[in-house]
Formats: structure tokens, sequence, C-alpha cells
């Protein structure tokens, strides 16, 4: 074992007390300071303001400081006016795609006639406005474009339907996901 | 505590937010703790931590897990009492006793004093001395005391290199004890 010359330095006795010294290293120390009452006094002196320090009183926060801020958390977390105006405007437009999704299976299932359809629509364009009108019309010819690419006919089935039903709802939830990782999770 | 830590932050990804109330309450005292010492006042401390735990809410998906969330956080802490701190720096001293850091050894027949004092007067004088520490001792003290971190987490919070940290931690800490034991003295020859 290593004696020490002199007196323990202070970095020594501060890593004594930080449990950093090797094993040699801290029981030369220690034997020093059986016979060093210079050493002895700082080591103590060091000790008590070492423990003192690790048992001083913590601030305390004011009692409702968690509350507030997750109500505040909270509030960040909720979606921007745009994204409300996108929601609802998503929601509007798969009403009306759902409505002429099921249109168009009465139409081609033949529970409704499609000249019926014709009269309905020529009623409606008497009664709504312009706007409406270009909303069904471009409604009707996106209905006719999906049943075409899909090859949806006389004659399908029951599984062109499911595949078309399939298919919209894929697109919406895709939409869904999408819209929503982007703007309500962006916390 | 820490492996508490990682599994409320485990909870809190999997999408319960609630959690997070849980991870706030473990640690806002100390964290305020921090603030107060960095920053000096209590009202200032109290809103960079609240803005330190928003932040780390809103950046938990990049923390990786290599560190302790205490140390990430406190980083966190750290940088924004930084900036504030330095947004007010000119308006502002700080002592500057680094010359004093030459009599590490004190004589031993001056000290034995804390004997005589209270408990709470000696937490009182600390406090007070901690505070009056200049602040590259100040910070890695209150890290190393308050928050218990490791030298190597306040080399990881203070973004500063390890060999530093030591130097400066070692500094205060005598420096620290240099000042609390004179106070002491001066306090039981007072009385």
């Amino acid at each position: 074992m290593n004696k020490i010359p002199g007196h323990c330095t202070s970095e020594q006795i501060q890593r004594l007390i930080d449990n950093r010294l090797d094993i040699a290293e801290s029981a030369a120390a220690k034997e020093h300071m059986d016979d060093c009452a210079t050493c002895r006094q700082s080591f103590d002196d060091l000790l008590l303001v070492d423990g003192s320090l690790k048992k001083m009183p913590l601030e305390n926060t004011r009692p409702d400081f968690t509350r507030a801020l997750m109500a505040k958390l909270i509030r960040k977390a909720k979606p921007s006016w745009a994204f409300v105006l996108l929601e609802n405007a998503a929601s509007v437009l798969g009403l009306l795609v759902v409505l002429g999704i099921m249109l168009a299976v009465f139409v081609w299932t033949g529970i409704v006639d499609s000249t019926h359809v014709s009269q309905s629509q020529s009623v409606a364009n008497g009664i709504l406005s312009e706007t409406w009108r270009s909303v069904a019309t471009g409604l009707h010819s996106s209905t006719s474009w999906l049943m075409s690419y899909l090859s949806l006919g006389q004659g399908t089935g029951v599984f062109g339907i499911l595949m078309f039903v399939l298919v919209i709802v894929g697109v919406l939830a895709g939409v869904d996901r999408l819209v929503g990782r982007r703007f309500v999770h962006k916390t | 505590v820490p492996d508490n830590d990682q599994k409320i932050v485990d909870e809190i990804r999997k999408g319960d937010t609630r959690s997070y109330a849980v991870l706030v309450e473990l640690h806002k005292n100390r964290a305020l703790t921090l603030g107060v010492r960095l920053v000096g006042n209590r009202g200032e401390a109290e809103e960079l931590v609240q803005d330190a735990f928003l932040r780390a809410y809103q950046n938990l998906g990049q923390f990786r897990g290599d560190a302790k969330f205490s140390t990430w956080f406190y980083r966190i802490l750290y940088n924004l009492c930084m900036t504030k701190v330095a947004r007010r720096r000119g308006k502002m001293s700080y002592f500057n006793d680094e010359n004093e850091l030459d009599c590490m050894l004190t004589d031993p027949d001056e000290v034995s004093v804390h004997e005589k004092l209270e408990e709470e007067e000696t937490r009182q004088i600390l406090a007070m001395e901690m505070d009056l520490l200049p602040e590259k001792f100040r910070t890695p003290v209150t890290l190393f005391y308050v928050q218990e971190l490791t030298y190597e987490e306040i080399a990881t919070v203070m973004d500063a290199p390890l060999g530093t940290v030591k130097t400066n931690l070692f500094r205060g800490r005598n420096l620290l004890r240099k000042r609390v034991l004179a106070r002491m003295k001066d306090e039981v020859n007072a009385a």
C-alpha cells in the first residue's frame, strides 16, 4: 500500500467521499487520516457539507402545477381551426360519396329506375342552387367513372360490390390516418 | 426512479398521455430546484420548468433511451435556463472568487463549529452560499447534489467535456465548503 506523503489533496478527499478512489487509494487515504488530524478534519467538513447539501429541502411547485401543465399540453394537442374545417368538409364529402354509392348500387341492382334519378335530378335542379347541381353532376360522373374502372356492371355480382365498398373504405381510412397523423398527433 | 421513468415513457408512447402527469409529479420539484438555482427567480423558474416539460413531451419521439429520462429532461431545462440567463447577462454580475480556491485545507482549530449550529441553520447557510456560487460552479454542484446526477450525466446535461465538469465540480464543492465553514464560524462567534 502506498503511503500518502504530506497531506491528502482535496481532490483525493472528494473522490473518497464519492467512492471514486480505487481500493488501494482508498485504503491509503483512510490509513493516512487515522494519523492526520488535518486531513481527517477536512474529510469531516466536506462530509458535513456534502451530507447537508444532499438533505437540502427541494423547492415545491404550486399545488396546481401538474394539472395546469396537463391542461396546457392537451390544449396544444388540440387540432387547429384549419384541421377542424378540413375534417368537417371531409365528413360532408364522405357522406356525399356514401349516398352516391348507395344510389349507384340501387340503380345497378334495379331497385331504382335510372329515369327516376334523372327526373329527380331535374326536379332538384329546379330547387337547388347551381352549386348543388355541380356537386351532384360531379358525384354522378365520379361514381360512373369508378363503376367503369372497377368493371362494375351487370353480372359482376356481390364480389364486385364488395370490392367497390372496400376500395372506398380503404381510401377514406388512408386519408383519415394521413390527415390525423399530420394535424392531430403532431403536438 | 429511472426504471419507472422508462416504463412511463413507454406507456406514453403507446398513447397514454395521462401517464405523463406521473412523470411530471416525479420530477417537478427537483426540476424547480434546479431552475431556481440557475435563474435565481422562482416565478421565472416555474415557467421554464413548465416549458421544459411541454418541450420534453413534444419531443419524446427523439428520446432514444440511451440516457435516463431525467438526464435528457434536465438537458432541455438547462438549455432553457441558460438561454434565459444569457438574455439578461450584462444586467447581472456574478461573483468570481476563483482566487479563493487556493486554500483548500482548513486549519483544524478553526472548524468543528458545525456541531454548535442547528441543522436548519446549516441548511440555510448552505442554500445561501450555493446561490452565491459563480454560475459555472453552481450548475454542476446543483446537478450533483439536487438532481443526484453522476459526473458523466452532468457532462451530458451541460454538453461540456467530462474533465471540465470534474474540475468545476471539484472547485465548486471546495469553494462551497470553505465559505460555509467560514459562515458557520461567524454565526457561532456572533451567538
